[in-house]
């Protein structure tokens, strides 16, 4: 044996380790079961699951006993890849515990949906379109729900930006000397030229270029609704 | 020179067998793996079009997943058992646990199959909608492990009837298997807390 290993454990040893994992599940399964509200119940899960994970490494994969080596690696690939798991969620989740932040449908003919989501109707009326291009509906398609919320719009659940709830109202205000839509159509041209503060300049370049100008002008009526 | 799990057969820069260090670091790289499957399908819990009955809430069988989950747990107890009996040079121990350990991974794959029928059934696939999507990849790849995993461990007993000096006789290959068996269920246990436990949290089935 290598002289910076250990002997290994005995059977007994493994056989109440196992006890203690199926007793740690029971008693997952009997809090999920117990209704505890989800911000204690997310954590004790987290923390049991780690626990689990920890003893089954440590024990039955013998991290334990053997060389520190091993270790190394295996942790590094472990770190990795939960902080790049993280990182992930972080700019792009959207975390409503209780409220599902979905829209339910019902079931259309074909599984795969080729057009852009039924419309909700707005606070303050009906969609405006010109010619038949819908502001919302440019919204979403282009991707900007991803990172923008719009109450009230199926699909704005974004907060990597911030949310335009009453932009139209704002941007009016936010930069003497420049309008509404002057500050609506400016910041999709050329994105952070208003930056907002609190919020990194991440907005696609080039996302004025993905639209005609036909879709640009109803996106832009769309924002101008959003009091 | 005894064959041990804890040394290697031949003279090494480390003093470590290489296989074995291969191993983890293979291990390593399945986590990075797995963890971008399972951070797509939390980033995507929010935002999938969800249709009448097709929720989280409405399809996760949490009982039968639970079960199932006890079924691969005690899975690695056998194996650990295996690994044990190799080291003892048991070859009548080491079969009977190898056995159990396949068995137990194939009950593991049959409430799998099981579950991911009754799905489709229910008019979830992977082409539905997001939460389809990253769920069958996701528990489709896990899946896929564990088959892999049983083929070998299979082989492994195979091979005690007819060439155990190349193989089960030498206990660092059961110990390889072992690592990757293990390896396997802690997956899972990961999988089962955050697509079923945390998954459902707060949701109702809609």
């Amino acid at each position: 044996m290598h002289p910076r290993e250990k002997p290994r454990p005995s059977a007994v040893t493994y056989i109440f380790i196992g006890g203690v994992l199926t007793l740690v599940t029971a008693v997952e399964v009997a809090a999920f079961y117990l209704n505890v509200a989800g911000s204690v119940l997310v954590p004790i899960f987290i923390i049991l699951s780690l626990l689990k994970f920890a003893l089954v490494v440590m024990f039955y994969m013998h991290l334990r006993y053997d060389h520190l080596l091993f270790s190394c690696f295996f942790a590094t690939g472990v770190l990795l890849a939960i902080g790049v798991g993280l990182a992930f969620i972080a700019l792009f989740g959207n975390f409503d515990i209780g409220e599902p932040n979905v829209m339910a449908v019902s079931p259309t003919p074909t599984p795969l949906p080729t057009s852009t989501p039924p419309l909700e109707p707005l606070a303050g009326g009906d969609v405006l379109t010109i010619g038949d291009v819908g502001g919302s509906q440019v919204f979403i398609s282009k991707g900007c729900g991803a990172c923008h919320t719009v109450n009230g719009l199926a699909g704005a659940v974004g907060s990597v930006g911030p949310g335009l709830d009453g932009v139209a109202t704002r941007a009016a205000e936010r930069e003497p000397g420049v309008g509404a839509e002057e500050y609506i159509r400016e910041s999709v041209i050329d994105p952070g030229v208003y930056l907002v503060e609190g919020y990194g300049a991440l907005m696609p370049p080039a996302i004025r270029d993905i639209m005609s100008s036909e879709e640009f002008d109803a996106l832009v009526e769309f924002l101008l609704t959003l009091k | 020179m005894k064959v041990t799990t804890q040394e290697p057969e031949h003279h090494t820069f480390t003093g470590l067998d290489h296989r074995k260090l291969l191993m983890w670091v293979f291990l390593g790289s399945d986590c990075l793996f797995f963890g971008a499957l399972i951070a797509t399908h939390m980033v995507n819990r929010g935002r999938a079009e969800l249709l009448h009955g097709l929720s989280p809430a409405c399809v996760l069988d949490i009982p039968i997943t639970s079960a199932s989950t006890f079924v691969l747990l005690m899975s690695s107890v056998m194996m650990v058992l295996a690994v044990a009996a190799s080291e003892r040079g048991d070859m009548r121990q080491l079969r009977v646990w190898l056995f159990l350990t396949a068995l137990l991974g194939t009950i593991f794959l049959g409430f799998q199959v099981y579950e991911f029928l009754s799905f489709v059934h229910e008019g979830l696939t992977v082409g539905t909608n997001l939460f389809g999507s990253t769920f069958f990849t996701l528990t489709g790849f896990h899946g896929a492990h564990v088959t892999i995993g049983v083929i070998w461990l299979l082989s492994l007993l195979a091979t005690s009837f007819w060439r155990a000096d190349l193989t089960t006789g030498n206990p660092l290959n059961i110990d390889l298997a072992g690592l990757y068996w293990h390896f396997v269920d802690i997956v899972w246990i990961v999988i089962f807390t955050v697509v079923y436990l945390v998954g459902v949290v707060g949701l109702g089935c809609v």
